[in-house]
C-alpha cells in the first residue's frame, strides 16, 4: 500500500511536469516566433502605460477574436478584424473619417462617369512585403482584388458595385479603369476597393483561404501598404502589429501595438481601470458607466451605424391586421422609443435619440425635414383614437398600465408574434414594449430565440408578425438597398426584405440613385423613397446602438477615433501618440 | 486488471460513438454557422449559396455526421467549418493552457483539503471544524462567475490604490506568446488558479472530513489505539491512508471534468484554454470544432472514469477486478 502510494504520487508529478512542458508551446505564427524567457515581459511589451509610453508601444483590449483577416472575405467580414487589418495594414482606395466622409488614401484621383470608374492611384504608395524589395502599388493589384471578388469559386463578404463592372483596364502602372455593364454605373462607387490585395504576393493561394492567423505573402513573411503591419499572431491571445516603415503617410508615432483579446466585458472594463490596456472599443453594456468619468480616461459614445429595428411582417404569412396602416401607426405610437434608450443606455450614452429615418443616416442627422419618422412619436392617447377611429372594439378608452382589454378589429384580435435573439437590449426592448402596447390595448407575444435559428430559419422564412433585429449600415445608404426592394428572388432583389414590403416608387427611386452619380440628386432620390418608407411604417426605427470608445488621455491624436463606420476607432492610428 | 482496461476500453468505442452522434443531432440542429451573415444585406445570395454547399449544409444531417467522422479518424478532427483550419493544434494548444491552470489549482485544492479534511476530523465539532465546514459551504455556494468577477475588481482596486500589481484580470502574458512557466504568467493565472481552488477545496475537504471519520471509527483504529501504538501514528497511518482511497478516484473524476474546460473561469479571464476555445466556436457556430471539443472532453471524461476505477483497485486490495 505504502509503494502504491508513492507510486501514484510520481505518476502525478510526471503528469505536471508534461503538462508544464505542453503549456509552454504556445504556437505562435507567423515567423516571428518568440522565444520567452523568465524576463520576458521586460524584454517585450511593459507592464505599465508609462513605461509603454516611453516605449511607444501600446495595449488594446480587443473584445472578439479575430481567425481571419481577409475582410473581403463572407467569413473573415468581421468587425473586430477590421480594426486590426483594415485601416492599419491593408488600405483602400478612400479613407471614412469618423463622419461618414471620404478621403483620397491609395487613390491621388477618381473619376466616375455613366460608362467607367478611373482610379489614379498615389504614386508614393508602396506595398512592404518584409524580406522583399518595397514595390509600389499599382493597377494590377486593383484588377486583381476586382477578380478575386467576382470569381464564383470565391465567398466575398459583398459583391455589390463589383458586378456592376464588365470590365478592367489598366493605364500604366498607377492609374486603373473599371468600365461599367452597360446602364448600371455604381453611384457608391466610393465603397469599392475598400481593401486592396497584394496579388503578387498571394500567387498560389486561395481568397477563402488566406490570412487566417496573419496579413502575409505566401512565403509567411507580413505584407502591408498601411501604417503598420502584423508582426505576430497568437490565436485567442493577441495580435501584434509594428510601425510599417516604408508606409506612403508620416510615420506613426507609435512603434507597436498589442490587441489583446478580452473577451468579457466586465473583464475589459476591470483592464482598462487598472492600465492593464491603453484603449477599448467595448459593446455598449451598462457596467460601462463605471469608466465614464474615470480619472486619466477619456470616454466617447457617438450614434454608431447599425440601425436597430423592428420589422413588421406585411407579406402573405404575417398577421392580416399589420397590413393596416392605422394598426402599424398605433403600434409606432404605442412605444415610447426614448424610453428604451434611456434604460439601455442612459448612463453610457447620454443624450441618444431615436432614429427618425429608415434609410440609415450617419448618427443621429435624420432631423429636421429628414426625420420623416418623427410624426409616428410616442403618442399612446392618439394610438386609442387611431384604432377607435378604425372601427376597432374591446379595448381601453385611455392608456392604462393595468390594461387587459386587446383591440379587435373586423374580428381580428391585436396581438402579434414578436420575435428577437436573446441579447439583452433585445429581451430588455421586448419587455418594455409589450407594457406599453399593452397599456393602448395591443399585445405582442414574445419568443426571444438565438441568433443563429432567428436569423437562420425565423426571419429567412418570413413568418412571423414583429421582429427586433439590427442592420449593419454604412456612409452610404445604397447598403439599405435589399431591405425595401420589393422581393423577388429571381432578379436577386429584396434579399432582406424579410418582411415582404413593396412600394414600386420606392423600387424606382432606388433603381435611379444606384445609378445616379450626381450626389445632390442622389441623395434626394433616397430621401423621396425614405419618406414614402417612414409614411407607410414599412419598420420601426428604434435606435442606432453607440459606438464606445475608451483611452488613456495620455494618448494623443485619438480624439477623433471614434469612427462609427466599419473602420471602428483604427481608421487614424497613425495618428496616436503618447504625450511626453 | 489488463482484462479490465481492455473490456473497459472496447466498451467506450460505441458510447463515445453514440454520444458523438446525438452531440452532432443537436448542435447541427441548434444553429446554421451562416445564418449571422443574413443581417448583412449586401452578402450575396450566391456567397450564401456557397457557403452552405461547402460546409454541406445542403446535405442531410445523417450524411454530414459520416462526413465529419470520416474527417475524425482521417483527418485528426478537421478542419474548422469557419475558418478553415486544422483543429487538432488547436485543441493541443488551449488543453495545454487549461492543464496548467487545472494541475496548479487542483494540486494546491487537493493538499489544502486534506490537511483541513484530517483536522477537522480529529477535532470534530471544534471551532476549527465549524469554521471550515462553514468556508466549505460558502465555497460550495459561490456562482464561479462572480467570484472571479470579485477576484478581478478586488486586485485592480489594489492596484489603483497602492499602484502594486500583483496580479493580471485576464489573459496568459504580459508580452505576447509569453514563457508558460514565467512569474508573468504565474501572475496572469494567479486569479483563475485562485478561482478553481476555492471551489475544489471545499469539495475535497469536505470529502476528506467525512472520509476520515468512516475510518477513524472502524475496528482496527481501535484495535491498533487498543495496541498503544501513538495516537500519530494510528492517524497517519492507519487513518489517513484509508481515508485517501474516496479521495482518490473523486479526485481523477473531478480532474477529469475540469479538464473539459473550465468554462466559465476561462471566459472570465479570456483564458487561452479549451473551455474558453469551445465558447468561441459555439458562438462562431463551427460544428466541427464543438464537436471537436465533446469528442475530447468525453475521452477524457471516459478515461478519468476508467483511472478513478483502477486507481480504486491498485489501492484497496480488498477489490479485485475480474
Amino acid at each position: 500500500m505504502h509503494r502504491r502510494v508513492w507510486f501514484l504520487a510520481a505518476a502525478a508529478a510526471g503528469v505536471l511536469a508534461l503538462a508544464g512542458s505542453a503549456a509552454a508551446m504556445t504556437v505562435s505564427k507567423p515567423s516571428s516566433v518568440h522565444r520567452a524567457s523568465v524576463l520576458a515581459p521586460l524584454a517585450g511589451v511593459p507592464r505599465t502605460p508609462a513605461a509603454r509610453a516611453a516605449k511607444k508601444t501600446m495595449v488594446f483590449g480587443l473584445e472578439q477574436t479575430v481567425t481571419g483577416f481577409n475582410t473581403l472575405e463572407a467569413d473573415e467580414n468581421a468587425y473586430y478584424a477590421a480594426i486590426v487589418a483594415g485601416y492599419p495594414i491593408i488600405r483602400g482606395t478612400y479613407l471614412v473619417d469618423q463622419n461618414g466622409n471620404y478621403h483620397f488614401d491609395l487613390a491621388s484621383k477618381v473619376k466616375a462617369t455613366s460608362k467607367y470608374l478611373k482610379i489614379w492611384i498615389r504614386k508614393n504608395a508602396n506595398w512592404n512585403w518584409l524580406g522583399h524589395k518595397a514595390r509600389p502599388v499599382t493597377s494590377a493589384d486593383f484588377i486583381y482584388t476586382w477578380k478575386q471578388i467576382m470569381d464564383p469559386h470565391n465567398n466575398p463578404a459583398s459583391t455589390t458595385g463589383y458586378s456592376n463592372i464588365l470590365r478592367a483596364k489598366a493605364n500604366g502602372k498607377k492609374a486603373v479603369t473599371f468600365f461599367w455593364k452597360k446602364g448600371q454605373p455604381f453611384a457608391d462607387y466610393r465603397d469599392l476597393f475598400s481593401e486592396i490585395l497584394p496579388g503578387f504576393a498571394l500567387k498560389g493561394q486561395a481568397f477563402n483561404d488566406y490570412w487566417h492567423n496573419c496579413v502575409c505573402g505566401n512565403d509567411g513573411h507580413p505584407v502591408s501598404d498601411g501604417p503598420f503591419y502584423m508582426s505576430g499572431y497568437h490565436q485567442d491571445q493577441d495580435i501584434t502589429l509594428k510601425q510599417n516603415p516604408k508606409w506612403y503617410g508620416k510615420k506613426s508615432g507609435l512603434t507597436s501595438i498589442v490587441f489583446r483579446i478580452i473577451t468579457d466585458t466586465n473583464s475589459e472594463i476591470q483592464a482598462m481601470r487598472g492600465g492593464e490596456v491603453d484603449a477599448i472599443n467595448p459593446s455598449p453594456e451598462s457596467a460601462l458607466s463605471t469608466l465614464v468619468h474615470q480619472k486619466n480616461l477619456a470616454y466617447s459614445a457617438v450614434p454608431g451605424f447599425t440601425q436597430e429595428h423592428w420589422d413588421l411582417e406585411v407579406g402573405p404569412q404575417g398577421a392580416p391586421l399589420l397590413k393596416k396602416q392605422f394598426v402599424r401607426a398605433a403600434i409606432a405610437e404605442g412605444m415610447n422609443r426614448q424610453s428604451l434608450i434611456k434604460a439601455l443606455y442612459g448612463s453610457i450614452a447620454p443624450g441618444l435619440k431615436p432614429l427618425d429615418n429608415p434609410e440609415y443616416e450617419i448618427g443621429t442627422n435624420a432631423t429636421g425635414k429628414f426625420a420623416y419618422f418623427h410624426k409616428y412619436n410616442f403618442n399612446p392617447k392618439n394610438a386609442i383614437k387611431l384604432m377607435k377611429a378604425h372601427g376597432c372594439t374591446g379595448g381601453p378608452s385611455a392608456p392604462s398600465s393595468s390594461n387587459t382589454k386587446i383591440w379587435t378589429c373586423g374580428g381580428q384580435k391585436a396581438e402579434f408574434r414578436f420575435g428577437t435573439t436573446t441579447r439583452a437590449s433585445r429581451v430588455t426592448s421586448s419587455q418594455i414594449f409589450q407594457q406599453q402596447l399593452l397599456a393602448v390595448g395591443i399585445k405582442i407575444d414574445p419568443n426571444i430565440q438565438d441568433p443563429a435559428t432567428f436569423f437562420g430559419t425565423y426571419l429567412p422564412n418570413a413568418n412571423f408578425d414583429i421582429g427586433e433585429y439590427a442592420w449593419i449600415g454604412g456612409p452610404d445608404p445604397s447598403g439599405f438597398d435589399a431591405i425595401y426592394q420589393c422581393f423577388n428572388s429571381a432578379k436577386n432583389l429584396g434579399g432582406s426584405n424579410y418582411k415582404r414590403y413593396c412600394n414600386h416608387k420606392v423600387d424606382k427611386l432606388i433603381r435611379k440613385a444606384d445609378v445616379n452619380l450626381n450626389a445632390t440628386t442622389r441623395t434626394a432620390q433616397y430621401q423621396a423613397a425614405a419618406k414614402l418608407i417612414a409614411n407607410q411604417i414599412a419598420v420601426i426605427p428604434l435606435y442606432a446602438s453607440p459606438s464606445i470608445f475608451v483611452y488613456k488621455k495620455a494618448i494623443k491624436g485619438a480624439a477623433a477615433s471614434n469612427n462609427p463606420t466599419n473602420e471602428g476607432p483604427t481608421w487614424n492610428v497613425q495618428n496616436w501618440k503618447w504625450s511626453s | 486488471m489488463l482484462t479490465y482496461i481492455a473490456r473497459r476500453v472496447l466498451y467506450s468505442i460505441p458510447v463515445l460513438l453514440l454520444s458523438s452522434f446525438l452531440s452532432f443531432l443537436f448542435v447541427s440542429y441548434a444553429g446554421n454557422p451562416i445564418a449571422l451573415l443574413r443581417q448583412n444585406p449586401r452578402v450575396s445570395h450566391q456567397t450564401l449559396i456557397n457557403l452552405t454547399h461547402q460546409m454541406h449544409l445542403d446535405k442531410p444531417v445523417i450524411v454530414r455526421y459520416f462526413y465529419w467522422l470520416h474527417d475524425v479518424f482521417a483527418d485528426k478532427l478537421g478542419n474548422s467549418l469557419i475558418t478553415l483550419q486544422p483543429i487538432w493544434p488547436q485543441i493541443t494548444r488551449t488543453m495545454s493552457h487549461t492543464a496548467q491552470v487545472i494541475i496548479i489549482s487542483e494540486g494546491l485544492a487537493i493538499m489544502l483539503g486534506i490537511a483541513v479534511g484530517i483536522y477537522s476530523a480529529i477535532r470534530q465539532y471544534s471551532i476549527f471544524d465549524y469554521m471550515f465546514t462553514s468556508i466549505s459551504f460558502f465555497g460550495f455556494a459561490l456562482p464561479t462567475f462572480w467570484l472571479a468577477l470579485l477576484l478581478q475588481i478586488a486586485f485592480t482596486d489594489i492596484f489603483l490604490h497602492w499602484n502594486v500589481r500583483i496580479f493580471y484580470t485576464s489573459g496568459l502574458n504580459s508580452n505576447p506568446g509569453g514563457s508558460a512557466w514565467s512569474i508573468d504568467r504565474l501572475q496572469h493565472i494567479a486569479l483563475p488558479v485562485m478561482t478553481l481552488l476555492i471551489i475544489s477545496f471545499a469539495l475535497y475537504s469536505r470529502y476528506m472530513r467525512a472520509s476520515m471519520l468512516d475510518v477513524i471509527n472502524s475496528d482496527y483504529v481501535r484495535t491498533a489505539r487498543a495496541k498503544g501504538v501513538p495516537e500519530w501514528k494510528v492517524i497517519m497511518r492507519h487513518v489517513f491512508r484509508n481515508a485517501l482511497i474516496p479521495i482518490t478516484t473523486v479526485t481523477a473524476l473531478n480532474i477529469g471534468g475540469l479538464l473539459g474546460g473550465a468554462i466559465v473561469t476561462e471566459t472570465v479571464f479570456s483564458l487561452d484554454g479549451i473551455g474558453f476555445w469551445f465558447v468561441q466556436a459555439l458562438n462562431a457556430k463551427d460544428l466541427y470544432e464543438v464537436m471537436a471539443y465533446l469528442v475530447v472532453t468525453s475521452v477524457i471524461i471516459v478515461l478519468f472514469n476508467l483511472i478513478a476505477d483502477v486507481t480504486y483497485g491498485f489501492l484497496d486490495p480488498r477489490i479485485r477486478y475480474d
